[in-house]
Protein backbone atom coordinates (compact mmCIF):
# COMPACT_ATOMS: atom_id res chain seq x y z
CA UNK A 1 0.00 0.00 0.00
CA UNK A 2 1.54 3.26 -1.17
CA UNK A 3 2.07 6.20 1.86
CA UNK A 4 -0.57 8.10 0.13
CA UNK A 5 -3.02 5.43 0.15
CA UNK A 6 -2.54 5.56 4.20
CA UNK A 7 -4.45 8.77 4.54
CA UNK A 8 -7.34 8.11 1.97
CA UNK A 9 -9.88 8.52 4.28
CA UNK A 10 -12.82 6.16 2.29
CA UNK A 11 -10.59 2.75 3.47
CA UNK A 12 -12.01 2.01 7.17
CA UNK A 13 -8.96 0.36 8.01
CA UNK A 14 -7.03 3.68 8.15
CA UNK A 15 -5.94 4.73 11.56
CA UNK A 16 -6.49 8.04 11.02
CA UNK A 17 -7.87 10.29 14.44
CA UNK A 18 -11.11 10.50 13.86
CA UNK A 19 -12.17 13.96 14.49
CA UNK A 20 -9.76 14.95 11.62
CA UNK A 21 -11.44 13.03 9.03
CA UNK A 22 -14.62 15.52 8.78
CA UNK A 23 -12.33 18.11 8.68
CA UNK A 24 -10.13 16.34 5.49
CA UNK A 25 -13.51 14.99 3.43
CA UNK A 26 -14.38 18.74 4.14
CA UNK A 27 -11.15 20.13 2.55
CA UNK A 28 -11.09 17.35 -0.57
CA UNK A 29 -14.38 19.07 -1.50
CA UNK A 30 -13.85 22.69 -1.02
CA UNK A 31 -11.00 21.98 -3.29
CA UNK A 32 -12.90 19.97 -5.79
CA UNK A 33 -15.47 23.07 -6.14
CA UNK A 34 -12.66 25.88 -5.85
CA UNK A 35 -12.59 27.96 -9.71
CA UNK A 36 -14.81 30.74 -9.17
CA UNK A 37 -17.19 29.88 -11.67
CA UNK A 38 -18.45 26.88 -10.15
CA UNK A 39 -21.02 29.49 -8.10
CA UNK A 40 -23.84 30.60 -9.55
CA UNK A 41 -22.66 34.01 -10.83
CA UNK A 42 -26.26 35.73 -9.63
CA UNK A 43 -25.82 35.13 -5.98
CA UNK A 44 -22.19 36.96 -6.16
CA UNK A 45 -21.78 39.40 -4.30
CA UNK A 46 -20.87 41.84 -6.84
CA UNK A 47 -23.79 41.28 -8.79
CA UNK A 48 -26.15 41.86 -5.91
CA UNK A 49 -24.90 45.53 -6.58
CA UNK A 50 -27.38 48.74 -7.34
CA UNK A 51 -24.82 49.70 -10.43
CA UNK A 52 -26.92 46.03 -12.18
CA UNK A 53 -30.31 47.27 -12.36
CA UNK A 54 -29.25 49.22 -14.94
CA UNK A 55 -25.74 47.84 -16.01
CA UNK A 56 -27.62 44.35 -16.32
CA UNK A 57 -25.77 43.69 -19.75
CA UNK A 58 -22.83 45.10 -19.62
CA UNK A 59 -21.96 45.05 -15.54
CA UNK A 60 -22.76 41.60 -14.73
CA UNK A 61 -18.96 39.99 -13.33
CA UNK A 62 -17.84 36.71 -14.73
CA UNK A 63 -14.29 35.18 -13.11
CA UNK A 64 -11.80 35.91 -10.96
CA UNK A 65 -12.33 39.19 -9.81
CA UNK A 66 -16.33 38.27 -8.75
CA UNK A 67 -14.76 36.21 -6.45
CA UNK A 68 -16.94 36.82 -2.85
CA UNK A 69 -13.52 36.68 -0.89
CA UNK A 70 -12.17 39.34 -3.11
CA UNK A 71 -14.73 41.31 -1.39
CA UNK A 72 -14.39 43.96 -4.56
CA UNK A 73 -17.23 46.32 -5.74
CA UNK A 74 -18.20 47.90 -8.52
CA UNK A 75 -16.72 51.08 -7.36
CA UNK A 76 -13.67 49.68 -6.33
CA UNK A 77 -12.44 49.74 -9.65
CA UNK A 78 -14.76 52.55 -11.55
CA UNK A 79 -14.93 54.78 -8.52
CA UNK A 80 -17.80 56.61 -6.97
CA UNK A 81 -20.64 57.21 -8.45
CA UNK A 82 -21.19 61.04 -7.56
CA UNK A 83 -24.36 62.32 -9.79
CA UNK A 84 -23.97 59.45 -12.21
CA UNK A 85 -26.03 59.14 -14.51
CA UNK A 86 -28.21 61.95 -14.31
CA UNK A 87 -25.18 64.35 -14.50
CA UNK A 88 -21.63 64.08 -15.55
CA UNK A 89 -19.32 61.82 -13.28
CA UNK A 90 -16.07 61.02 -12.74
CA UNK A 91 -16.93 57.06 -13.06
CA UNK A 92 -13.75 55.63 -14.32
CA UNK A 93 -14.30 53.20 -17.92
CA UNK A 94 -11.35 51.03 -19.04
CA UNK A 95 -11.44 50.79 -22.46
CA UNK A 96 -8.19 51.50 -24.78
CA UNK A 97 -10.77 54.83 -26.06
CA UNK A 98 -11.87 55.96 -22.41
CA UNK A 99 -12.04 59.63 -21.44
CA UNK A 100 -10.18 58.07 -18.38
CA UNK A 101 -6.27 58.46 -19.04
CA UNK A 102 -4.66 55.04 -19.58
CA UNK A 103 -2.58 56.39 -16.56
CA UNK A 104 -5.18 56.39 -13.97
CA UNK A 105 -6.75 52.85 -15.35
CA UNK A 106 -3.37 51.29 -15.06
CA UNK A 107 -3.19 52.69 -11.25
CA UNK A 108 -6.95 51.40 -10.44
CA UNK A 109 -4.98 47.98 -11.74
CA UNK A 110 -1.59 48.58 -10.27
CA UNK A 111 -3.61 49.18 -6.75
CA UNK A 112 -3.98 45.33 -6.33
CA UNK A 113 -1.67 44.20 -9.09
CA UNK A 114 2.05 44.54 -8.47
CA UNK A 115 3.86 45.74 -11.53
CA UNK A 116 7.21 43.13 -10.62
CA UNK A 117 4.56 40.73 -10.80
CA UNK A 118 2.99 41.53 -13.96
CA UNK A 119 6.38 41.20 -15.07
CA UNK A 120 7.19 37.89 -14.24
CA UNK A 121 3.82 36.74 -16.29
CA UNK A 122 5.07 38.85 -19.58
CA UNK A 123 7.81 41.50 -20.28
CA UNK A 124 5.45 43.43 -22.40
CA UNK A 125 3.85 44.78 -18.77
CA UNK A 126 7.34 46.41 -18.62
CA UNK A 127 7.21 48.23 -21.84
CA UNK A 128 3.45 49.44 -21.91
CA UNK A 129 3.49 50.35 -18.23
CA UNK A 130 1.29 53.06 -17.96
CA UNK A 131 1.25 53.94 -21.30
CA UNK A 132 -1.66 52.19 -22.58
CA UNK A 133 -4.86 50.84 -20.42
CA UNK A 134 -4.55 47.53 -19.11
CA UNK A 135 -7.95 46.86 -20.86
CA UNK A 136 -6.06 47.35 -24.80
CA UNK A 137 -5.53 43.86 -23.90
CA UNK A 138 -7.37 42.55 -20.83
CA UNK A 139 -10.87 41.79 -20.19
CA UNK A 140 -11.90 41.55 -16.12
CA UNK A 141 -15.84 40.86 -16.57
CA UNK A 142 -16.13 37.92 -18.67
CA UNK A 143 -15.16 34.57 -17.05
CA UNK A 144 -12.03 33.83 -18.44
CA UNK A 145 -9.81 36.98 -20.04
CA UNK A 146 -9.29 35.48 -23.49
CA UNK A 147 -6.02 37.35 -23.88
CA UNK A 148 -4.53 34.12 -21.68
CA UNK A 149 -5.43 31.23 -24.02
CA UNK A 150 -4.30 33.33 -27.65
CA UNK A 151 -1.57 31.70 -29.75
CA UNK A 152 1.91 32.71 -30.06
CA UNK A 153 1.05 33.79 -33.96
CA UNK A 154 -2.10 35.63 -32.55
CA UNK A 155 -0.16 37.28 -30.16
CA UNK A 156 2.34 38.95 -32.62
CA UNK A 157 -0.70 39.72 -34.54
CA UNK A 158 -2.42 42.03 -31.15
CA UNK A 159 1.42 43.73 -31.44
CA UNK A 160 0.68 44.35 -35.53
CA UNK A 161 -2.56 46.24 -34.25
CA UNK A 162 -0.87 48.94 -32.91
CA UNK A 163 2.71 48.80 -34.08
CA UNK A 164 1.79 48.54 -37.88
CA UNK A 165 4.06 51.24 -39.60
CA UNK A 166 1.93 51.77 -43.02
CA UNK B 1 86.55 43.15 -65.63
CA UNK B 2 87.89 41.20 -62.81
CA UNK B 3 84.88 39.13 -60.90
CA UNK B 4 85.76 37.94 -57.69
CA UNK B 5 84.64 34.78 -56.19
CA UNK B 6 83.21 36.94 -53.07
CA UNK B 7 81.31 39.43 -56.11
CA UNK B 8 79.54 36.36 -57.88
CA UNK B 9 78.20 34.60 -54.67
CA UNK B 10 77.05 38.22 -53.79
CA UNK B 11 75.37 38.83 -57.01
CA UNK B 12 73.45 35.26 -56.79
CA UNK B 13 72.36 35.43 -53.17
CA UNK B 14 70.87 38.75 -54.02
CA UNK B 15 69.27 37.15 -57.32
CA UNK B 16 67.85 34.39 -55.04
CA UNK B 17 66.68 36.27 -52.87
CA UNK B 18 64.95 38.95 -55.16
CA UNK B 19 63.15 36.10 -56.47
CA UNK B 20 62.11 34.42 -53.23
CA UNK B 21 60.55 37.97 -52.21
CA UNK B 22 58.85 38.42 -55.39
CA UNK B 23 57.15 34.89 -55.36
CA UNK B 24 56.17 34.98 -52.07
CA UNK B 25 54.49 38.46 -52.36
CA UNK B 26 53.22 37.67 -55.95
CA UNK B 27 51.83 34.53 -53.70
CA UNK B 28 50.34 36.77 -50.95
CA UNK B 29 48.84 39.12 -53.23
CA UNK B 30 46.98 36.45 -55.06
CA UNK B 31 46.18 35.12 -52.18
CA UNK B 32 44.31 38.36 -51.08
CA UNK B 33 42.71 38.88 -54.77
CA UNK B 34 41.55 35.38 -54.39
CA UNK B 35 39.66 35.86 -51.10
CA UNK B 36 38.47 39.64 -51.96
CA UNK B 37 35.14 39.37 -53.81
CA UNK B 38 34.16 38.91 -57.03
CA UNK B 39 33.45 42.79 -58.37
CA UNK B 40 31.33 41.19 -61.42
CA UNK B 41 28.99 39.62 -59.21
CA UNK B 42 26.14 42.30 -59.98
CA UNK B 43 23.24 40.51 -56.98
CA UNK B 44 24.58 39.84 -53.22
CA UNK B 45 22.11 40.23 -50.71
CA UNK B 46 22.16 41.55 -47.40
CA UNK B 47 19.98 42.12 -44.52
CA UNK B 48 19.23 45.39 -41.79
CA UNK B 49 17.84 45.05 -38.62
CA UNK B 50 16.73 48.31 -36.69
CA UNK B 51 17.35 47.46 -33.44
CA UNK B 52 15.62 50.88 -32.59
CA UNK B 53 12.41 49.45 -34.72
CA UNK B 54 12.35 46.35 -33.66
CA UNK B 55 9.78 45.45 -30.94
CA UNK B 56 10.24 41.92 -29.88
CA UNK B 57 6.87 41.09 -31.48
CA UNK B 58 8.44 37.66 -32.91
CA UNK B 59 6.17 38.03 -36.01
CA UNK B 60 9.40 37.21 -38.21
CA UNK B 61 10.24 33.58 -36.54
CA UNK B 62 6.85 32.80 -36.89
CA UNK B 63 6.30 33.87 -40.63
CA UNK B 64 9.81 32.07 -41.31
CA UNK B 65 8.27 28.51 -39.73
CA UNK B 66 5.19 28.72 -41.62
CA UNK B 67 7.20 29.86 -45.01
CA UNK B 68 10.13 27.61 -45.01
CA UNK B 69 8.08 25.00 -43.25
CA UNK B 70 10.47 24.63 -39.77
CA UNK B 71 9.30 22.54 -37.32
CA UNK B 72 8.90 23.58 -33.60
CA UNK B 73 11.57 23.75 -31.02
CA UNK B 74 13.87 25.00 -34.00
CA UNK B 75 14.21 28.36 -35.78
CA UNK B 76 15.91 29.78 -38.43
CA UNK B 77 15.71 33.34 -36.76
CA UNK B 78 15.60 34.02 -32.89
CA UNK B 79 15.08 37.23 -31.70
CA UNK B 80 17.02 37.83 -28.19
CA UNK B 81 15.79 39.98 -25.77
CA UNK B 82 17.40 41.69 -23.02
CA UNK B 83 16.39 43.52 -20.53
CA UNK B 84 14.57 45.30 -18.78
CA UNK B 85 16.85 48.63 -18.88
CA UNK B 86 15.37 51.74 -16.36
CA UNK B 87 13.24 52.65 -14.07
CA UNK B 88 9.51 51.62 -14.39
CA UNK B 89 7.76 52.89 -15.71
CA UNK B 90 10.03 53.59 -18.21
CA UNK B 91 11.88 50.58 -19.15
CA UNK B 92 12.92 49.06 -22.43
CA UNK B 93 14.26 46.07 -23.69
CA UNK B 94 16.80 45.67 -26.59
CA UNK B 95 16.21 43.31 -29.02
CA UNK B 96 19.23 41.35 -31.36
CA UNK B 97 18.61 39.16 -34.26
CA UNK B 98 20.11 35.59 -34.48
CA UNK B 99 20.08 33.84 -37.77
CA UNK B 100 22.36 33.51 -40.67
CA UNK B 101 24.66 36.23 -41.35
CA UNK B 102 25.84 34.99 -45.15
CA UNK B 103 29.15 35.79 -44.54
CA UNK B 104 31.50 36.39 -47.57
CA UNK B 105 34.23 33.71 -46.17
CA UNK B 106 31.76 31.32 -44.11
CA UNK B 107 33.72 28.76 -42.13
CA UNK B 108 30.96 26.48 -42.28
CA UNK B 109 31.47 26.10 -46.35
CA UNK B 110 35.27 25.84 -45.19
CA UNK B 111 34.66 22.58 -43.04
CA UNK B 112 31.98 21.10 -44.48
CA UNK B 113 33.50 17.57 -45.71
CA UNK B 114 30.30 16.61 -48.67
CA UNK B 115 30.33 20.06 -50.04
CA UNK B 116 26.93 20.45 -48.79
CA UNK B 117 27.05 23.95 -47.88
CA UNK B 118 27.84 26.33 -50.53
CA UNK B 119 27.87 29.96 -51.30
CA UNK B 120 25.99 30.66 -54.37
CA UNK B 121 27.97 32.48 -56.98
CA UNK B 122 25.22 34.36 -58.15
CA UNK B 123 23.51 36.31 -55.06
CA UNK B 124 26.01 35.61 -52.58
CA UNK B 125 23.43 33.25 -50.21
CA UNK B 126 24.85 30.95 -48.13
CA UNK B 127 23.66 27.48 -48.83
CA UNK B 128 22.39 24.13 -47.64
CA UNK B 129 22.50 21.18 -50.43
CA UNK B 130 20.17 19.15 -48.38
CA UNK B 131 21.33 15.75 -50.46
CA UNK B 132 24.78 16.04 -49.78
CA UNK B 133 24.49 16.86 -46.22
CA UNK B 134 25.18 13.91 -44.12
CA UNK B 135 24.30 15.86 -41.17
CA UNK B 136 27.87 15.26 -39.46
CA UNK B 137 27.15 18.93 -37.47
CA UNK B 138 31.15 20.47 -38.14
CA UNK B 139 29.65 23.43 -39.76
CA UNK B 140 27.15 23.52 -36.68
CA UNK B 141 30.49 23.58 -34.95
CA UNK B 142 32.80 25.95 -37.40
CA UNK B 143 29.64 28.52 -37.12
CA UNK B 144 31.04 31.63 -35.38
CA UNK B 145 26.86 32.67 -35.07
CA UNK B 146 25.75 29.47 -34.20
CA UNK B 147 22.95 30.12 -36.55
CA UNK B 148 23.02 26.36 -37.75
CA UNK B 149 20.93 23.27 -36.35
CA UNK B 150 20.16 20.00 -37.64
CA UNK B 151 16.13 19.62 -39.04
CA UNK B 152 14.48 17.12 -37.37
CA UNK B 153 12.34 15.65 -40.25
CA UNK B 154 15.42 15.75 -42.87
CA UNK B 155 18.34 15.06 -40.43
CA UNK B 156 20.45 17.65 -42.26
CA UNK B 157 22.04 20.88 -41.36
CA UNK B 158 19.43 23.73 -41.57
CA UNK B 159 19.32 27.34 -41.37
CA UNK B 160 17.96 31.06 -42.69
CA UNK B 161 18.62 31.01 -46.56
CA UNK B 162 17.24 34.43 -47.16
CA UNK B 163 14.12 32.14 -48.32
CA UNK B 164 15.72 31.66 -51.66
CA UNK B 165 14.10 28.73 -52.45
CA UNK B 166 10.92 30.06 -51.52
CA UNK B 167 9.98 33.50 -51.48
CA UNK B 168 12.75 35.21 -53.27
CA UNK B 169 11.83 32.17 -56.34
CA UNK B 170 8.50 34.21 -56.44
CA UNK B 171 9.95 37.44 -56.82
CA UNK B 172 9.23 38.40 -53.41
CA UNK B 173 11.05 39.61 -50.22
CA UNK B 174 12.24 37.01 -47.17
CA UNK B 175 9.19 36.29 -45.04
CA UNK B 176 10.58 38.02 -41.98
CA UNK B 177 10.63 41.31 -43.93
CA UNK B 178 7.36 40.88 -45.16
CA UNK B 179 5.73 39.66 -41.70
CA UNK B 180 7.68 42.86 -39.98
CA UNK B 181 5.17 45.25 -38.57
CA UNK B 182 7.69 48.09 -37.79
CA UNK B 183 9.87 47.82 -41.24
CA UNK B 184 12.60 46.91 -38.95
CA UNK B 185 14.25 44.34 -41.17
CA UNK B 186 15.46 45.63 -44.36
CA UNK B 187 16.26 43.36 -47.32
CA UNK B 188 18.14 43.99 -50.66
CA UNK B 189 20.82 43.51 -53.07
CA UNK B 190 24.16 45.19 -51.73
CA UNK B 191 25.65 45.93 -55.10
CA UNK B 192 22.80 48.07 -56.09
CA UNK B 193 23.38 52.15 -55.01
CA UNK B 194 19.56 52.90 -55.43
CA UNK B 195 18.22 49.49 -53.22
CA UNK B 196 16.37 50.31 -49.69
CA UNK B 197 18.91 48.76 -48.21
CA UNK B 198 22.07 50.76 -49.52
CA UNK B 199 20.41 53.39 -48.49
CA UNK B 200 19.64 51.96 -45.23
CA UNK B 201 23.52 50.99 -44.65
CA UNK B 202 24.43 54.96 -45.49
CA UNK B 203 22.24 56.60 -43.57
CA UNK B 204 22.29 54.75 -40.46
CA UNK B 205 24.98 53.50 -38.08
CA UNK B 206 25.67 49.79 -38.66
CA UNK B 207 27.70 47.21 -36.96
CA UNK B 208 28.44 43.50 -37.78
CA UNK B 209 28.99 40.53 -35.36
CA UNK B 210 32.37 39.40 -34.78
CA UNK B 211 33.91 41.35 -37.86
CA UNK B 212 37.25 40.54 -36.08
CA UNK B 213 36.95 36.39 -37.08
CA UNK B 214 37.48 38.07 -40.80
CA UNK B 215 34.29 36.08 -41.70
CA UNK B 216 32.82 39.45 -43.28
CA UNK B 217 29.25 38.60 -42.16
CA UNK B 218 26.31 40.35 -44.24
CA UNK B 219 23.96 40.68 -41.38
CA UNK B 220 23.72 44.35 -40.35
CA UNK B 221 22.31 45.66 -36.86
CA UNK B 222 21.48 49.33 -36.28
CA UNK B 223 22.41 49.25 -32.38
CA UNK B 224 19.82 50.77 -29.67
CA UNK B 225 20.39 54.25 -29.37
CA UNK B 226 19.24 55.03 -26.03
CA UNK B 227 18.94 57.94 -24.08
CA UNK B 228 21.38 57.00 -21.49
CA UNK B 229 24.29 55.06 -21.09
CA UNK B 230 22.45 52.10 -18.90
CA UNK B 231 25.48 49.95 -16.95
Amino acid sequence: MSRLSRYWPVFPTIELPTILLPSFIYLVVAGASFPVSAQPNESLAINQSSCMKCHKRNGAMFGLHANTALAIQCQSCHGQRGKHPRKGSNIRRFTSDSATPATEQAGTCLECHDHETLAMADWTHNVHADKISCASCHQLHVEYDPILGITTKERSQLCRGCHLVK
Amino acid sequence: MDISKRHFLTGCGTLIAGISIYSVAKELAGSEAGASVDQTQTIKYAMVHDENLCIGCNACEQACRDVNNVPDGVSRVVINRTGPFGEYPDQSYRFSRKSCQHCEDAPCVKVCPTGAAYIDPDTGIVGVNQDKCVGCQYCIAACPYQVRFINPVTQTADKCDFCRETQLKQGKQPACVEACPTHALVFGNIRDPESELVKTLKSKPTYRAKTDLGTRPKLFHVPTIDGEIVL
